[in-house]
């Protein structure tokens, strides 16, 4: 789906746990998550922490939508690495 | 470590007044089955069930299946952290009965609607065209039905029925304490020859969490970092498997110590190469990080052990192939040949993409042990054990069909061990 929007002009991020697999079926912009229950936050962490990293997470996929690219492109946020 | 296997084929179980096993012949006395498993008060009760090969039979609610085994020599004991001690076992002198499975049938609540991690229905067809799909339609089964009692947690229930089936399978054995082996085998791999390639087998199991675990030593492994096993500790009974949520492509108790790609790196050990060892590992981790660091541990375990190849077998499905896949990418980067084992999909005719959910380009000697997406139809059954009604569609909240058949399934996944990913099996796929 990600690749099929790109395709008709419109910039696509997609947030996924699994970037293997994103990259692997060519999804253009590809946005690290944190785990496949809870791709864009971590309910494991203290509120005001998860809320940090959610907005971390959504500004990482608002960047990635203007970074022009040519190939699939992998976009992670340091704090999501763990 | 050197462990010496000893075999006594059993070719017919009957009950009778006494637990002994006279000329392959298996008496079971059932009252004492009764009060080993209903001295858990976990239980309202049990029904046990002998059922053979080729009979018209049909076993339902399936969750593990144990083959008898017990320590008569050496240190610890089988099934450890359940049945025994903490000792490193792989030693010494084990019995094991061979041609009979003890299984543990319960039909456990659902209480939530759906989900991934939900125990679901296993069937094993002793006849007919469901009878291929199963390796446990070859032997003869004692299928314990055990009804629970209601209320209690899904953890409690979890741990009572693997310990009722464990005990079980640990009483039969004792018959044959005293007893001289069939055949006895030693198992050693520490003789090497030096002129010979170093081959390790990564047994990659599942464990997510309650009706989906696999143990070692009595310890879940949910937060697995891979580590190396002994295959003589297989042989033992150290990996106990909880996992009741993917039937057709999960590894029972009886398998892991039955496993025949161990089976095969012990036959040929220094004649074509020299066996390593286990490296244990979890798939189906839900970061991609888990998943990195699971596959590059395998690898650098796999590079201590000096391995020239290795083989892959990875259980359950999904997203844990990628585990799977991660770590023939960084076996392979490592310089160790790597041959991995999978089922495909395809769909029902073999040819629909995706054949694999993941791949890796240094995936390029893969061997498939089948498929779960072709429809299947099972006949009509005179006889039902472990239930009367098949279970099916957990995320519609159930749907009931009467177990003695006819059955249609549009795929096999309800087929015990149908794809095991240890090829375990008898469907082969010929060209012509």
């Amino acid at each position: 789906m990600a690749k099929a929007i790109e395709e008709s002009g419109i910039p696509v991020a997609l947030i996924t746990a699994l970037t293997t697999l994103a990259e692997d079926v060519g999804a253009p912009r590809i946005i690290q998550g944190v785990r496949i229950p809870h791709p864009c936050g971590n309910p494991t962490l203290p509120s005001d922490r998860d809320r940090e990293m959610r907005k971390r997470i959504i500004l990482t996929a608002l960047k990635a939508l203007q970074t022009p690219i040519q190939e699939s492109t992998i976009f992670a946020d340091p704090s999501v690495l763990m | 470590m050197r462990l010496e296997l000893g075999t006594f084929e059993v070719r017919e179980v009957i009950f009778g007044p006494k637990t002994e096993l006279i000329h392959h012949r298996l008496s079971i006395n059932k009252d004492e089955v009764i009060s080993l498993v209903m001295d858990d008060d976990t239980f309202l009760g049990v029904e046990i069930d002998i059922v053979e090969p080729g009979e018209d039979a049909r076993i339902i609610h399936l969750l593990d299946t144990i083959e008898p085994r017990i320590k008569i020599q050496g240190p610890g004991g089988t099934f450890p952290g359940f049945l025994a001690s903490m000792d490193t076992v792989g030693e010494g002198r084990t019995h094991r009965l061979a041609g009979i499975a003890v299984m543990e049938a319960v039909e456990v609540p659902w209480r939530e609607k759906g989900g991934l991690l939900i125990v679901r229905e296993g069937i094993v067809d002793m006849t007919g065209p469901g009878a291929v799909y199963s390796p446990f339609s070859q032997t003869i089964n004692i299928v314990l039905t055990l009804d629970l009692m209601p209320e209690c947690s899904e953890e409690e229930y979890d741990q009572v029925i693997r310990l009722a089936g464990l005990k079980v399978a640990g009483y039969l054995a004792k018959t044959t304490v005293d007893q001289t082996a069939d055949e006895s085998r030693t198992y050693e791999i520490e003789s090497t020859d030096p002129t010979l390639p170093v081959v390790v087998y990564v047994h990659q199991i599942q464990s997510q969490g309650t009706y989906s675990r696999t143990f070692f030593y009595g310890k879940h492994l949910d937060d697995l970092i891979p580590t190396v096993v002994h295959p003589n500790e297989l042989l033992d009974g150290v990996l106990v498997s909880g996992n009741s949520v993917g039937q057709s492509m999960k590894t029972p108790t009886w398998l892991h110590c039955n496993n025949p790609i161990v089976q095969e790196l012990y036959d040929d050990h220094g004649k074509e190469w020299n066996f390593a060892g286990v490296i244990l590992s979890r798939g189906h981790f839900y970061g991609i990080h888990e998943k990195q660091r699971s596959a590059h541990q395998v690898a650098k375990l796999a590079r201590m052990m000096k391995a020239d190849g290795a083989i892959i077998a990875w259980e359950g499905g999904g997203n844990s192939i990628i585990e799977a896949m991660l770590t023939v990418q960084a076996l392979e980067r490592a310089g160790i040949q790597t041959t991995i084992i999978s089922y495909e999909l395809g769909g029902a005719d073999g040819t629909a993409t995706p054949i694999l959910l993941y791949s890796v380009p240094e995936a390029d000697a893969i061997v498939s042990c089948g498929t779960y997406e072709r429809p299947i139809e099972l006949p009509p059954v005179r006889r039902v054990v472990g239930g009367q009604q098949v279970r099916l569609d957990p995320s519609w909240g159930g749907t009931y069909l009467p177990a003695s058949g006819p059955l249609k399934f549009d795929m096999s996944l309800e087929m015990y061990c149908g794809v095991n990913q240890m090829g375990y099996g008898r469907l082969r796929c010929v060209n012509y």
